[in-house]
């Protein structure tokens, strides 16, 4: 076995999608909901099928609008720029997430994002 | 840097903490030898716990690849024991195994999931291609009428993929008390036990 197979198999994890296809055989049983929205409309959503190169947030997910002073948004962006990050959104999100990680405790956390589903789209 | 085994199948109860404990054992005295427990159950860890002789041993349920890296050139051989489901910790493991042993009994149940076994280890042949897949018949009947094993040595032998060991390991009480008493069966005195033990040790190394 050569020296180099834990960054083989690390290359392997992060660019393919062996380590995520598990049980790739079973066939989706397909079952929706509708999730009610803060603004009363209804969003339907069915358990994610979709490999982690073939789901996409824009494509499968919801969105949230924050509305923001100038000068809040631009404390964000030189945040960014200084952090050196390459998306504006990837921080955002990330900074949101590790926040609600730690309100909600790692276990409570992993349970809600654990539970992957995508939007459908009429 | 160590030699990885990995004890893995779909199926539950086939024997796979059995086969990953007493391989541990018997390896630790050929050199430093790592137990890893990737099943949630934590059986294989919980036995060790409760050996008077400990073995190195660590639970771990995900990021394998991560954890078993620093600890690579520390040990001589590691051994993986994961879930009797498909997993990403059977994935990783796959990833990074020098040999997979899939222990099965030779009823159809148990061998119909060996094909989506060989499809796994074909797939993971293209990153990690010095990776060898074993099959082990465990818990055959020790009844020497039954004609299971046959038919499941011919069943097996199609997988192009899959290397059946000449070794059957017979559904013995020795096994089962071994573990209660969390010990190999080479440390109890069931010579029959041991000697199934012993050849699927040389088979194997």
């Amino acid at each position: 076995m050569s020296n180099d197979r834990f960054l083989k198999a690390r290359t392997a994890k992060a660019t393919t999608d062996f380590v995520q296809g598990v049980n790739d055989d079973v066939k989706p049983i397909n079952q929706t909901e509708t999730i009610k929205t803060k603004n009363s409309k209804g969003v339907t959503v069915e358990p994610n099928h979709l490999s982690a190169k073939e789901r996409s947030r824009s494509k499968h997910g919801r969105n949230l609008t924050n509305y923001l002073f100038v000068e809040e948004l631009e404390a964000i962006e030189q945040a960014v720029e200084k952090l050196g990050e390459p998306s504006m959104s990837n921080f955002v999100r990330q900074v949101l997430l590790d926040k609600c990680k730690e309100v909600l405790g790692e276990t409570e956390y992993n349970r809600i994002t654990e539970n992957k589903r995508n939007v459908v789209k009429k | 840097m160590a030699k990885i085994f990995t004890i893995a199948n779909r199926k539950g109860g086939v024997g796979k903490t059995t086969i990953a404990t007493n391989l541990a054992v018997n390896l630790s005295k050929k050199g430093k030898t790592l137990l890893v427990d990737g099943d949630e159950q934590k059986s294989a860890y919980k036995w060790n716990e409760y050996r008077q002789d400990k073995l190195p041993s660590i639970f771990v349920l995900d990021n394998l690849i991560d954890t078993l890296e620093p600890l690579n050139n520390e040990y001589d051989f590691i051994v993986i024991d994961v879930a009797g489901r498909d997993s990403q910790i059977f994935r990783e493991a796959l990833l990074i195994s020098d040999k997979i042993i899939v222990p099965t009994q030779p009823s159809l149940i148990d061998l119909e999931v060996l094909e989506y076994v060989s499809e796994k280890v074909a797939q993971a042949h293209e990153n990690n291609s010095d990776i060898q897949s074993i099959v082990i018949i465990n818990k055959a009947p020790t009844n020497y009428r039954n004609s299971e094993i046959g038919q499941a040595q011919a069943y097996i032998g199609q997988f192009q993929n899959l290397t059946l060991l000449n070794t059957i390991i017979h559904d013995r009480k020795a096994f089962r008390d071994s573990f209660v008493e969390s010990l190999s069966v080479s440390e109890m005195s069931d010579p029959k036990a041991n000697d199934e033990l012993q050849q699927f040790l040389c088979e194997i190394l």
